[in-house]
C-alpha cells in the first residue's frame, strides 16, 4: 500500500515537472480549437513531429540561411508582435534593402490556402522559398542554403532524426520550416476565453459594445474565429505612389483583381502594427478612422462589403478598439515554445 | 549446364532487346542544327545563341497499335547543360505511338515542394507565383541590323485559361530509324521576336500563346546510326 502511494506520488511529480518545465510530455500534439473550421494543412502527429517542429524552429531563427548570415526569418517575423515586423511599414532585408510590402503576421497559417498579400503562393511549404531567395530579403540560393546545412553536423543529425536520412533537400527543408509555421496557433485571447465561457472572464461593457459594432460592420471580411475569410478584397485605399502595388492583379493578370489584397487576420492586431499591405497606418485607431469616415465610395475597385458608409462615433470607435484589444493572445506571443531555441 | 544455358539465353535476350529498342532523345534545334549552348547560329533574320534551354517532359508513354501502354517513363527535366538529360528512354519496336505532356501537370503545381526533377533547386520554379516554369530559354538575338537583344522566356502557369502545359502525340515507326523529337526553337522564338517580345517571365495569355507555338514547333524525325 505504501509502495503504491509512493509510486503514485512519483508519477504525479513527473507529470507536474513536465508540465511546469515544458518537457516533451504531450508536446507534439496540436489540438485544433473547438468550433474552428478544419485546417487546410494536416496538424496531426503524422504531419508534425516534435523533432520536425524543433528542426523548423531552429531553421526559422537561423541567420545562416541568408546570403551573408545576417538575416533570419525571425528578423521580419518577431514572435512578440505576432510574428510580424513591428514598427516597419515595409521590411528591410539583407544590406538594408527594402521590400515593398508590410511583413504579414504568421498566425494560424494552417488555415490558409494562399500566402502573401497577393496570394501568389499556393502552399505553405512553397512559401519559405520566397524570403530565402528574394534579393531584398535573404538573397540566397537554395543550392547554397542546402550546401551550408549539409556542412553542419547538427543540422544533418536533425534531418536524419526527422526524415530518416541526413540528405538535405529543398522539400525536406521547406517541410521542416512549415512544421514550425503550421504550429503557430493563436486561440487563447480574452475573446476566446469569453467565448469558451471560462470562469471569471467576461467582456467589459466597452468591449461588449465593440463586439456588437464589430459584428455589424467588420465581420463579413474578418470572420470569426480566424478573423479573416482569407479572401482578396479592396478596402479602397488610394494607390501607394511609392510602390505602385496592384495587389492580386500581379498574380492573375485580371483587371478585376486590381488593388485586391488578402484580408489579414485581426488576431493580435494590437501588436502587429503598422497596418495595411504597405504599412501606411501606424496606429489602430487610424485604421478604424479610415474605415469609419475616409473610404472613397467612388473608388471603382472598392469591394462591395464596404459600399455602405460606416460612420462610427468617437465612442463607437473607442469601443471597437477595446474589442480588438481582446484579440491579443499573450500566451501565443510569449510562448517559449515558439521563441528562439536556446541550446 | 543449366546455368550456362540460362546465361546464354539471357545474353540473347539482352541483345534482342538492345536491337529492338532505341533511345529517344529531344533535340532543340535552330533550323536543322542541334543547339549547343554558347554557339551562334545564323538564321534568316540575323543570328541567335543560347545560354539556357530547359523544359519538362511528363507522362511520357509509348503505345501499341491497340492503344496498350508499353511503357511509361518518369518525368524528366531536359536541360541542354546536361546532354544526357536529352535522352529520355527507350522506344520499343512494337510502339506505334508516343505521347507526353510538355511541361508539368496542374497537380504538381499545387502540391508544395517536390523532389527529383521537380526540386525548385533546378531553377524551374516560380516562388513569387507558385508553379513551375514549363519551358525556359535564354540567350542573345542579333537582329538583321546587328543589334544585340538579350532574350528570356520562362513559360509557365497552370491555371485555366492560360495553362501552358501542352499534350503532344506522334505516330512512330521504329523501323524508320531511331526516333527523335526535334524542337525548332527558332520557329517559335522568331514568332515572339516579330511581335517585339523578347522577355516573358509571368504566366498569362502570351505565355499560353507561346506554349502553343512551342508545341507546334516539335516534330518527330528519325536518325540512322
Amino acid at each position: 500500500m505504501n509502495r503504491s502511494i509512493f509510486l503514485l506520488f512519483v508519477l504525479i511529480s513527473v507529470f507536474l515537472s513536465a508540465y511546469r518545465f515544458d518537457l516533451p510530455l504531450f508536446k507534439s500534439e496540436i489540438s485544433i480549437p473547438k468550433k474552428w473550421p478544419k485546417p487546410t494543412y494536416d496538424l496531426s502527429e503524422k504531419a508534425i513531429s516534435e523533432e520536425g517542429f524543433q528542426l523548423g524552429r531552429s531553421l526559422f531563427y537561423d541567420p545562416m540561411l541568408s546570403r551573408d548570415s545576417t538575416i533570419s526569418c525571425a528578423t521580419c517575423h518577431l514572435q512578440y508582435t505576432g510574428f510580424t515586423h513591428v514598427d516597419h511599414n515595409v521590411s528591410h532585408g539583407i544590406d538594408g534593402r527594402k521590400g515593398t510590402r508590410n511583413a504579414p503576421a504568421l498566425i494560424n497559417l494552417a488555415w490558409k490556402k494562399f500566402f502573401h498579400w497577393d496570394g501568389g503562393v499556393n502552399h505553405i511549404e512553397a512559401q519559405g522559398i520566397n524570403p530565402l531567395t528574394h534579393p531584398a530579403e535573404m538573397d540566397n540560393t537554395l543550392a547554397e542554403v542546402i550546401r551550408r546545412l549539409t556542412l553542419n553536423d547538427d543540422y544533418r543529425k536533425q534531418f536524419q532524426r526527422v526524415y530518416g536520412s541526413d540528405q538535405i533537400t529543398t522539400a525536406k527543408l521547406m517541410n521542416a520550416l512549415s512544421q514550425f509555421t503550421r504550429s503557430l496557433i493563436s486561440a487563447n485571447s480574452k475573446y476566446d476565453q469569453v467565448l469558451r465561457k471560462e470562469k471569471g472572464v467576461t467582456f467589459t461593457e466597452q468591449e461588449q459594445s465593440g463586439l456588437v459594432i464589430f459584428r455589424q460592420h467588420c465581420v463579413s471580411c474578418h470572420q470569426e474565429p480566424l478573423f479573416t475569410t482569407h479572401q482578396f478584397k479592396s478596402n479602397g485605399l488610394p494607390k501607394d505612389l511609392q510602390y505602385n502595388d496592384l495587389g492580386r492583379f500581379a498574380i492573375t493578370g485580371k483587371e478585376v483583381d486590381s488593388f485586391l489584397f488578402m484580408i489579414p487576420t485581426l488576431r493580435n492586431i494590437e501588436f502587429t502594427f503598422p497596418y495595411m499591405h504597405d504599412g501606411r497606418f501606424r496606429k489602430l485607431k487610424e485604421v478604424i478612422s479610415y474605415y469609419s469616415d475616409k473610404i472613397d465610395p467612388t473608388n471603382r475597385h472598392l469591394s462591395r462589403e464596404l459600399n455602405g458608409p460606416i460612420h462610427l462615433s468617437d465612442k463607437q470607435q473607442k469601443d471597437l478598439l477595446a474589442f480588438l484589444y481582446t484579440l491579443t493572445d499573450k500566451e501565443f506571443l510569449y510562448n517559449p515554445r515558439f521563441s528562439f531555441p536556446k541550446k | 549446364m543449366t546455368v550456362s544455358k540460362f546465361v546464354c539465353f539471357s545474353l540473347v535476350l539482352i541483345c534482342f532487346n538492345a536491337f529492338n529498342q532505341s533511345v529517344l532523345r529531344f533535340l532543340p534545334c535552330v533550323g536543322s542544327q542541334p543547339i549547343e549552348l554558347g554557339k551562334e547560329y545564323a538564321i534568316r533574320e540575323g543570328y541567335i545563341s543560347f545560354y539556357a534551354v530547359k523544359f519538362y517532359v511528363s507522362d511520357f508513354r509509348t503505345l501499341t497499335e491497340k492503344g496498350k501502354v508499353i511503357k511509361g517513363l518518369p518525368r524528366v527535366l531536359v536541360n541542354l547543360e546536361d546532354s544526357s538529360s536529352q535522352s529520355i528512354g527507350e522506344i520499343d519496336s512494337a510502339a506505334v505511338r508516343l505521347d507526353f505532356l510538355l511541361g508539368t501537370d496542374s497537380l504538381s503545381n499545387v502540391s508544395g515542394i517536390l523532389e527529383g526533377a521537380l526540386d525548385p533547386i533546378n531553377g524551374m520554379y516560380w516562388a513569387w507565383n507558385s508553379g513551375y516554369i514549363n519551358v525556359k530559354t535564354e540567350g542573345i538575338y542579333i537582329d538583321s541590323i546587328g543589334k544585340e537583344i538579350p532574350f528570356e522566356f520562362h513559360l509557365g502557369g497552370y491555371l485555366a485559361p492560360n495553362a501552358t502545359a501542352r499534350f503532344l502525340s506522334f505516330d512512330v515507326n521504329p523501323q524508320n530509324g531511331i526516333p527523335q523529337l526535334v524542337i525548332h526553337m527558332d520557329d517559335w522564338l522568331m514568332y515572339a521576336f516579330k511581335k517585339g517580345i523578347y522577355s516573358l517571365m509571368i504566366p498569362g495569355k502570351i505565355s499560353a500563346e507561346l506554349a502553343t507555338k512551342v508545341q507546334a514547333s516539335i516534330q518527330l524525325t528519325y536518325r540512322h546510326e
